[in-house]
């Protein structure tokens, strides 16, 4: 899942007062060159692996721990808040996320419980939809249970960004996007959006 | 000739015959229309109907990519111990399976096992959603096989 990360920082900027405008163009020249690198080995729409229902973990081996390690420098790199291992074309029940400036968290084999009384629409954007952003319906509490990359238990009761998160990221393990769950006006404009533009040479 | 028997011979005036299977295609295509971003655009030059990756442009900008420089490295690796192997298959004695057997493959093995584990994520390779599995590579999996003696003694006998 992407999140704004850009704008919150340019939001944030020159708050001492200080002119780092040399600076800070060269820094953001940076992160936008690693973003486009990671965003490169990150699955865009339509590539088929993303509608692909992924297969449960079995393996709890340093593959894993490599797998996981790898999504999550990708997730940085990318600026998001949430990648699912479907997104880099393996087909394993596994995700990390980190809404904000919380710590980075995996999850293998996921299984959520929604908290149905109360539901929110907000924007989402996503990692391999890249200039889409569509309102979508989730439930703001969950509870998510699963295992961490090592094979022990785990178990998180989330509200708000990091719900929305972990639900963003279980679809993705079942091949769902978000202009699946959004609503059919968004769906035609987003679709729009995804279509291939064409390149004059 | 009769002219309308001319004209309708060739068909100078353009599509005749409705279907019914082409009138429904035809009006897809005209719903389609909607979202077609070159829908009443002139088509002034040649029109490729694709976004280019940015993985080429890195690569197009940087030189090859990780992925790349390893299969590289694999290649050259797999020449340099087969010119070894070849001095040492020219100097063979009655050991040479045990030669074989012990001769140490692990840095090109290395290499192959990250490639195996690494190539369909970083080259974001094709998946078949027949077969659930990445799409084939100049027509082979993409996975290549360790080297071990039996490779040896494939290339050179005892």
């Amino acid at each position: 899942m992407a999140h704004d990360h850009a704008r919150d920082e340019h939001d944030h900027e020159h708050e001492d007062g200080h002119d780092h405008e040399h600076d800070d163009s060269g820094a953001d020249r940076e992160r936008e060159f690693v973003r486009r690198q990671a965003l490169a080995q990150i699955r865009q729409y339509p590539d088929v692996a993303l509608r692909m229902r992924a297969r449960e973990v079995t393996e709890f081996d340093e593959f894993l721990v490599q797998l996981v390690e790898r999504m999550a420098n990708l997730m940085h790199d990318a600026q998001g808040v949430g990648l699912a291992a479907t997104q880099i074309g393996v087909l394993q029940r596994v995700f990390v996320f980190a809404p904000d400036d919380e710590p980075m968290r995996a999850v293998v084999n996921p299984r959520l419980t929604l908290d149905e009384s109360e539901k929110l629409v907000e924007e989402e954007g996503c990692l391999s939809l890249r200039e889409v952003r569509v309102p979508v319906e989730r439930a703001t509490k969950v509870v998510i249970e699963g295992k961490d990359p090592n094979g022990d238990d785990v178990r998180y009761e989330l509200e708000g960004l990091p719900a929305r998160v972990v639900q963003h990221e279980t679809d993705h393990l079942d091949g769902v996007l978000t202009i699946d769950r959004t609503d059919p006006e968004s769906r035609k404009q987003a679709l729009g959006v995804l279509r291939p533009k064409p390149t004059l040479v | 000739m009769k002219r309308p028997h001319a004209e309708e011979i060739l068909g100078e005036w353009g599509i005749r015959d409705v279907t019914p299977p082409s009138q429904r295609e035809r009006e897809q295509l005209a719903a389609d229309g909607e979202l077609n971003p070159l829908v009443g655009r002139p088509l002034r030059r040649r029109l490729r109907n694709f976004r280019p990756a940015p993985d080429s442009y890195i690569a197009s900008l940087g030189g090859p990519l990780p992925y790349m420089q390893r299969l590289q490295q694999i290649e050259a690796l797999t020449r340099e111990h087969l010119v070894r192997l070849e001095e040492a298959h020219a100097e063979r004695g009655a050991d040479w399976p045990e030669v074989a057997a012990r001769w140490d493959f692990g840095d090109v093995n290395d290499l192959i096992e990250r490639h195996n584990r690494w190539y369909p994520v970083e080259a974001r390779l094709a998946m078949d959603p027949r077969s659930r599995d990445f799409v084939k590579v100049g027509g082979r999996p993409y996975q290549r096989d360790p080297l071990d003696a039996a490779w040896v003694l494939e290339r050179f006998p005892a």
